[in-house]
């Protein structure tokens, strides 16, 4: 009621007022568990006036069969206000920082929804915080801070989105408050004197996205959030149509000593094809990585990573018709497991306002006791449509 | 007898034009925007006559190495706020950046792709850019030729950029006007690829602006055809409202 009391309050001045609704129906098949019809969608709001802009982006999921799918949420709002080379922002926000395409190192802003598809590198929450930024020309400069850390849900139920042999419980256990702030710099530098390439660099104090799971008093599983020193730098250099894209990564743990300092390093290659039998086509190769300074402490990707020296290969190709159709074949192997994940979607325009889509994802885990191990040898089928207004 | 032949072959040296002062001169007509705000709808066409829409409003913001621009999707509605951020650089690669509403992503793109269909459109991007007269080289003079019962400049110009989806295009410029009113481009193998018709031209504070171009590919027999709604220039833009601020 508050929030909404707020957001009237701030919009009561509007002169100008967008939006955008999205409503989807999937049918989705699974290999080894019941099926699910899903209705999901959002609808994305924003208001200016004179002083500031409002922006409100408002989710929800139903699924016929898995009630933890069920959810309506208020994922983003937040206000912002520029003032000449100034932009500041405060409320609950989704922010993109990465490079690469298969798996962002770096996008560590927002946590995870893991109830709408742990295999989608998009499904995140928003984040309640705010940020100033100062921007020189091409460059600019970031000061922000998350004020919360909020409980993460994961299916309780047996379901493909639920890897866990016991209970699960939302509530965050933490090294410090939950309202202990998390503080940022982001600066993003844009170089062509040899080469055509733009750097951010990112410094981080506070929670860490990843966490690690405990055994709670009450038996069950709850993520434990710690508190970190990170350093992240991310780059691209464009070489003819060729584009090089690195994300590194270095964590210092402060104040959880059963896990260990890490280094996250990945690389990618893009190239495009264009007009290949009238379409275009976009392969793309990257390889990540874990590097643990104490090998005998808690690993990340013992209990919530998979991306550890992996090897991603996909490609895109954009049919270049008025329907936007779109097919996207992807590979994620692992180079040190018998693990790999083999995805394909496609995408396809009908009645201007209808999009229908489909989806292909295959998990192949023959390791025992990874975080891919719990989804067994299984396969997604999406059969659906959206409408967009 | 032989100062009559001495005036005329005067005058041919004195007012004969070449090829790159009719386009200078042609492209100044359409010059000193500034910046400007249009909103435009694209209405596409294919050999059956089944047609599609596409709306996007067009920022453009006049500069001494090359235009900038965004362009932003309006409908189909999936694409709606869909950004296309594109420094022209006269003589070398365009800077492109894409932004990506639904995760919020700006991502850098190779800009090379300058002959590929623009939104499914038989509008390529360089189609749709800047028609600066700096990206072309010509050769010999203007020649006049009467079409229609009306006189144009014929001029050939190939683009300089070698990553153009053309080999040639020959481009008809009105004498009076020195507006550029049609054209036929040719595909990479020297074989007629297009024909462009540029019309509806309105004078706006002093500069010419076109208003309707329509493209026909002669080879699919797909046609497409680019209309302006609105449009204003001189809209008090700057280079900040091309800076990847704006992408969000």
């Amino acid at each position: 009621m508050k929030i909404i009391l707020f957001f009237i309050l701030l919009t009561s001045s509007l002169i100008a007022y967008e939006h955008k609704f999205e409503l989807g129906v999937d049918g989705m098949g699974y290999s080894k568990y019941a099926n699910e019809m899903v209705a999901n969608g959002n609808a994305t709001l924003s208001f200016s006036n004179d002083f500031f802009q409002t922006d409100a982006k408002l989710e929800f999921l139903y699924s016929s069969e898995y009630k933890d799918r069920r959810y309506l949420l208020l994922n983003e709002l937040y206000i912002s206000r520029e003032f000449d080379d100034y932009e500041v922002s405060i409320g609950k926000k989704i922010k993109y920082w990465g490079e690469l395409e298969g798996y962002n190192v770096a996008d560590i802003y927002n946590q995870k929804n893991y109830l709408k598809d742990p295999f989608d590198k998009n499904a995140k929450y928003g984040a309640i915080g705010a940020d100033i930024t100062r921007y020189f020309d091409e460059n600019s400069l970031e000061l922000g801070v998350k004020f919360y850390e909020d409980d993460i849900a994961y299916p309780q139920d047996l379901t493909p989105y639920s890897p866990f042999p016991i209970s699960y419980d939302k509530k965050l256990e933490l090294s410090n408050k939950c309202y202990t702030p998390t503080l940022y710099l982001n600066a993003n530098l844009v170089n062509d004197e040899y080469f055509d390439n733009e750097i951010k660099m990112i410094l981080l104090h506070g929670y860490d996205t990843k966490r690690n799971l405990i055994l709670n008093s009450h038996f069950s599983l709850s993520q434990y959030a710690y508190r970190v020193n990170k350093a992240l730098l991310l780059s691209h250099i464009i070489y003819s149509d060729t584009i090089f894209k690195t994300e590194l990564s270095y964590t210092d743990i402060l104040d959880y000593t059963p896990m260990s300092d890490y280094t996250q390093l990945s690389f990618g290659v893009e190239k495009s094809f264009y007009e290949i039998s009238k379409t275009d086509m976009t392969l793309y190769a990257e390889y990540y990585r874990y590097i643990y300074a104490d090998n005998t402490k808690v690993k990340n990707v013992d209990i919530s990573e998979i991306y550890d020296n992996d090897l991603f290969l996909a490609m895109r190709i954009n049919f270049n018709d008025v329907r936007s159709s779109e097919l996207k074949l992807g590979v994620l192997q692992d180079l040190t497991k018998d693990e790999r994940i083999l995805k394909a979607e496609a995408n396809s325009r009908v009645f201007d306002s209808f999009m229908l889509h489909g989806e292909y994802l295959h998990i192949v885990s023959n390791t025992a006791n990874t975080l891919l191990s719990k989804f067994d040898n299984s396969s997604r089928f999406i059969l659906g449509v959206k409408y967009t207004y | 007898m032989k100062k009559i032949v001495f005036m005329g072959i005067l005058s041919v040296v004195l007012f004969a034009q070449s090829s790159e002062d009719v386009a200078r001169k042609s492209y100044e007509k359409i010059s000193g925007y500034g910046s400007s705000i249009s909103k435009t709808t694209m209405l596409l066409r294919n050999a059956e006559g089944d047609e599609n829409l596409r709306k996007l409003e067009m920022r453009k913001l006049e500069g001494e190495n090359g235009d900038k621009s965004l362009l932003v999707f309006l409908y189909p509605n999936d694409l709606k706020d869909t950004k296309l951020l594109s420094y022209e650089v006269i003589g070398g690669d365009d800077k492109q950046w894409l932004y990506l509403p639904a995760i919020k992503r700006v991502k850098r793109i190779s800009s090379r792709n300058k002959s590929g269909s623009f939104m499914a459109s038989e509008f390529s991007y360089e189609d749709i850019s800047s028609q600066n007269y700096k990206n072309y080289s010509y050769s010999g003079e203007a020649h006049k030729t009467e079409i229609d019962g009306i006189e144009y400049f014929k001029l050939i110009r190939v683009p300089k950029d070698k990553n153009s989806g053309y080999s040639k295009q020959i481009v008809y410029i009105d004498i009076k006007e020195y507006l550029a009113r049609f054209g036929e481009y040719f595909d990479k193998q020297g074989r007629l690829l297009k024909k462009i018709f540029f019309s509806d031209y309105v004078l706006l504070d002093g500069v010419y602006r076109v208003h309707k171009i329509v493209i026909k590919n002669v080879q699919n027999k797909k046609e497409s055809l680019l209309t302006w709604d609105e449009d204003k220039i001189k809209a008090g833009l700057h280079k900040k409202d091309f800076s990847k601020r704006v992408l969000r």
